[in-house]
């Protein structure tokens, strides 16, 4: 039987997991995009806590503005 | 001809003809290109994990998908010399489709004694965090390799620099929530090893690997 990896090395962290949720999509809907990179609902909007660390990401200090 | 190197690792400087096709080992024996990649990735990630504290399962399936969608969209670069894709255009697109399948089923907290802030921002996201630092790693690997000796085993230098949970954390938000290209990947690579005071362009290199 083919291992997943070389001699079965890491097989151990793997699941072959085909979800009948995601089979059932089409190619292109299966791919996320916005909203959490969710394979579930791959469309859906950003929630109000998302949009908060989207915003969040840039203003605050980068290390090399940081006193010691 | 150079020899073929046994050793299934990301640290190669054929890793993306691998990726591709597979290997053919000195014995013979052909090890295909989605067992190959499984293995030499699935080390990567288990690594990333290890270092934030938490475990990890991926996905067979999805892993797979993003090998073939990687290697379909790299191989169809419309380009009008002999000249393959860079390194950085080669990890953009992994990157990227590593992360938009979601290769990482769940990660969760593991035994080892790391600070649990390190692990929240890497739980917060690490099918993000592991998968933009395997593009990095990638990418200092063969920025590297001018500078040493063939068949040096540089993984290990390569594989101590994680970030800060600050940066991590942008990298998780970003990725996640917004449409971030691989054009967009392969430019913060390019621009992460540009070398602002060239010639010499070893020296921002060599900052990495001598610390």
């Amino acid at each position: 039987m083919k291992t997943i990896t070389r001699d079965g090395k890491f097989d151990g962290s793997f699941r072959d997991d085909r979800d009948p949720r995601i089979e059932g999509m089409s190619p292109k809907e299966r791919l996320p995009s916005y909203g959490g990179n969710n394979l579930y609902k791959p469309n859906r909007a950003l929630t109000p806590d998302e949009i908060e660390a989207v915003n969040r990401v840039g203003t605050v200090p980068a290390p090399s503005d940081k006193k010691d | 001809m150079a020899p073929i190197l046994d050793t299934i690792t990301i640290y190669r400087p054929d890793v993306f003809d691998c990726f591709r096709d597979g290997v053919k080992l000195e014995s013979g024996e052909l090890i295909d290109a989605e067992q190959w990649f499984a293995t030499a990735v699935a080390e990567q990630y288990l690594d990333i994990a290890s270092r934030h504290g938490c475990r990890i399962e991926l996905s067979a399936a999805r892993l797979e998908e993003a090998r073939s969608l990687w290697a379909r969209d790299t191989g169809r670069i419309d380009i009008k010399t002999e000249t393959p894709p860079d390194h950085f255009k080669q990890a953009g697109f992994l990157v990227y489709w590593l992360r938009r399948r979601v290769v990482l089923n769940f990660a969760h907290r593991g035994e080892n004694a790391v600070d649990i802030s390190e692990q929240d921002r890497f739980l917060f996201g690490s099918n993000e965090v592991a998968a933009f630092l395997i593009g990095f790693r990638l990418c200092l690997f063969f920025e590297m390799k001018h500078f040493i000796d063939t068949g040096d085993h540089i993984g290990h230098d390569v594989q101590k620099y994680i970030f800060d949970s600050e940066l991590k954390f942008d990298i998780a938000t970003l990725l996640k929530h917004k449409n971030v290209s691989p054009h967009s990947l392969y430019l913060i690579f390019r621009a992460l090893f540009y070398d602002l005071e060239r010639p010499p362009r070893s020296a921002a290199v060599l900052a990495y690997s001598r610390p």
